[in-house]
């Protein structure tokens, strides 16, 4: 099966007067048809900007795409024109933000916020559009649509407006949804509904979901394939089980041992990864992540690994020495 | 009511909150009339035992951060007693006062926020020698420099300003300067959860690593029940201003008594593929109430998938022992 995005060597910088951030240092990724694909990585590991860089979201200046191809359902996105690119986002691809807050407009109602996009990409008239809208916000489970289509989103609380960001993306039936931390800033109780939302709302529409979050536990419980993210670059991917059963990267190993977990022993003392995560630098010539790694050698000063397949074929790490990273972890 | 009767042994605990309120008015027109209140916290009574970690959850809006901001004194409290070192505290002026705030220290959540962007790390950190010890010169500045080392900062970055340091650098001098007038008690408001996850273990760590070496009590606060499980000798669960579960962490977590517990730890996903997928799950319908407004009778009642109608809406549920040091407040164990 041909992949529905397939990103490669994405490289992204933000040149600034007084200095260049290196957000995504040659990004590659496929994202399946159907595929459930978590992307995890701390702050600045420049999750974020890969994927708005696949909106074509990224302001320029100050913001470049230097390298790389993005292939949507076969086609380079970053050779379309503007215009053309305008009737694929929203529709095809559509993406849901952290704080639905500041991704809603607060001047206008949440039923006419849905309308828009059906009548922009549908052209259906003001009535089917309104039908669909009603349809959609029963789809998320908004309680009394009929009543509240016509509020504005600060009468909604943070759950229902995240429901309603989901309601505005799944509109036009897109092919692939990237969702950006679209749980982070609700509590854990709206966090397990929403993500029970979007795991039932894939199944029903089959479209293929890229969710960028930071929560490993989330991931476990939602992801069919996991991509985590160090410096702007995968550094292993693979299927979800095997990703979390034995991580094949020094960094998932560190991460993964690092929580407090409610599924396993209190510890006295959590292991630590050392250091903090590099400031949005580029690592041309050796591992980023070789300064705060315990197997750091040589080798990983003078060049830079790549992601290359292990002993599963599923699973790409870009380690080295990722054959003695498992047997440590035996 | 049964609580009373373990207030009276009074030695063991540091800290002691008895029927602690705090109502925040709202105001209206042009009069400022009064039109209702945000009850915050609404009758919780607390202890915490000298040396240990007491671990408060709930959800945002549950009142976990004012109860921590009143037990400091940040807030004067609505109502109740709050007993600190055998003292009442609550009322307390001028001199006095300022012999017991130095003994409570506070940890904020954002890093970012609760330090002075203006101002060097040095003063930062030495601020509260200088008013409660009145250090000056050299004095403090080798004070400073040896609580830095003891929160792994370096001393030569003292004339530095916050911004040049990550989130996990400062959220060590917040640490460095809750430590500086080696207090008895520590209110932690959140101070991992505005951190990376590979930061996380390390302030995590610290926090416990300080706490043997200068015998502190931590009031801990957070919304994340695992990271709580790490930290805590003894949890208490809070929901819309009143505690709704009060244990030590073995029974609380093997054992946990209350709906909302229940709800609360079976809705954190756990980073186990396998474990989650078989895992059966008590999903809590709804949103946490408007403390404005609160619901009658058991302040869960409305989210609750045990509520027995007739009772839970009606009569409000006393926290009761149903172990030896577990308490809960529900109409189910009455």
């Amino acid at each position: 099966m041909d992949p529905i995005l397939h990103i490669q060597e994405l490289e992204t910088r933000f040149e600034l007067d007084d200095r260049v951030i290196h957000a995504v240092n040659g990004l590659s990724l496929t994202v399946n048809p159907q595929e459930f694909l978590a992307i995890v990585g701390e702050s600045g590991s420049g999750k974020s900007v890969s994927f708005l860089s696949v909106m074509r979201l990224i302001q320029s200046p100050p913001g470049r795409i230097l390298n790389g191809s993005i292939l949507f359902d076969g086609v380079d996105i970053l050779k379309m024109k503007a215009n053309d690119f305008r009737r694929i986002r929203g529709n095809d691809i559509a993406m849901i933000f952290q704080d639905p807050m500041t991704s809603l407009n607060p001047v206008m109602r949440v039923g006419d916020q849905i309308d828009e996009v059906i009548r922009l990409h549908l052209k259906l008239s003001r009535q089917a559009s309104r039908a669909r809208s009603i349809e959609l916000l029963k789809l998320v489970g908004i309680p009394d649509v009929e009543h509240c289509i016509n509020n504005y989103p600060h009468q909604f609380s943070g759950g229902m407006r995240q429901r309603i960001m989901i309601a505005i993306a799944l509109a036009c039936d897109p092919k692939l949804l990237i969702a950006d931390e679209p749980t982070t800033s609700l509590d854990v109780t709206i966090q397990a509904q929403i993500a029970n939302l979007v795991k039932k709302l894939q199944k029903e529409l089959g479209m293929s979901i890229v969710w960028i979050t930071h929560d490993l536990g989330v991931v476990a419980s939602l992801a069919d394939r996991v991509a985590v993210m160090y410096a702007g670059t995968v550094v292993e991917e693979g299927l979800v089980d095997d990703i979390f059963q034995r991580p094949r990267h020094p960094y998932t190993i560190g991460l993964l041992r690092s929580l407090p977990r409610l599924d396993l022993d209190v510890q006295e003392i959590l292991p630590e990864i050392p250091g903090s995560p590099p400031n949005c630098e580029s690592f041309p010539n050796q591992c980023p992540f070789a300064p705060r790694c315990d197997w750091q050698r040589d080798r990983c000063l003078e060049s830079r690994p790549l992601l290359d397949a292990t002993d599963i074929p599923t699973t790409h790490s870009a380690c080295f020495f990722w054959q003695e990273c498992i047997d440590s972890t035996l | 009511m049964a609580l009373k009767n373990t207030l009276d042994q009074s030695s063991e605990y540091l800290l002691e909150a008895s029927q602690v309120k705090k109502h925040f008015p709202i105001l209206k027109g042009f009069m400022q009339k009064e039109v209702g209140a945000v009850r915050a916290v609404d009758g919780v009574n607390l202890q915490v035992k000298r040396g240990e970690t007491l671990g408060l959850v709930g959800e945002s809006g549950c009142g976990k951060s004012t109860l921590g901001r009143t037990i400091v004194g940040l807030y004067e409290p609505t109502d109740g007693q709050i007993v600190f070192n055998g003292v009442n505290i609550s009322g307390l002026k001028g001199l006095q006062r300022k012999q017991v705030q130095r003994q409570m220290q506070m940890i904020f959540q954002d890093p970012f926020a609760s330090m002075n962007p203006r101002v060097r790390i040095k003063k930062i950190v030495g601020e509260p020698l200088t008013v409660h010890e009145k250090l000056r010169g050299s004095q403090l500045t080798d004070t400073v420099a040896c609580i830095l080392e003891q929160v792994g900062i370096d001393a030569e970055c003292m004339n530095r300003f916050p911004h040049e340091f990550s989130g996990g650098q400062r959220q060590r001098i917040a640490i460095a300067r809750s430590i500086a007038l080696n207090p008895e008690l520590i209110v932690c408001d959140e101070p991992v959860s505005s951190l990376d996850v590979s930061i996380r273990s390390q302030i995590l760590n610290l926090l416990k690593q300080i706490q043997d070496q200068f015998q502190l009590t931590y009031l801990f606060i957070s919304h994340d029940l695992a990271v709580i499980r790490h930290i805590s000798d003894h949890v208490a669960v809070m929901y819309l201003g009143c505690i709704m579960e009060n244990a030590d962490r073995e029974s609380l977590y093997a054992n946990p008594l209350h709906p909302y517990t229940q709800g609360l730890l079976s809705a954190i996903p756990v980073p186990n593929p396998k474990l989650e997928r078989e895992r059966k799950r008590i999903e809590l319908r709804g949103e946490i109430p408007s403390p404005s407004n609160p619901p009658t009778g058991c302040r869960f009642n409305t989210r609750c998938p045990k509520c027995m109608p007739g009772v839970c809406g009606h009569t409000v549920p006393e926290l009761i022992e149903t172990q030896p040091g577990h308490w809960v407040a529900c109409h189910l164990f009455s």
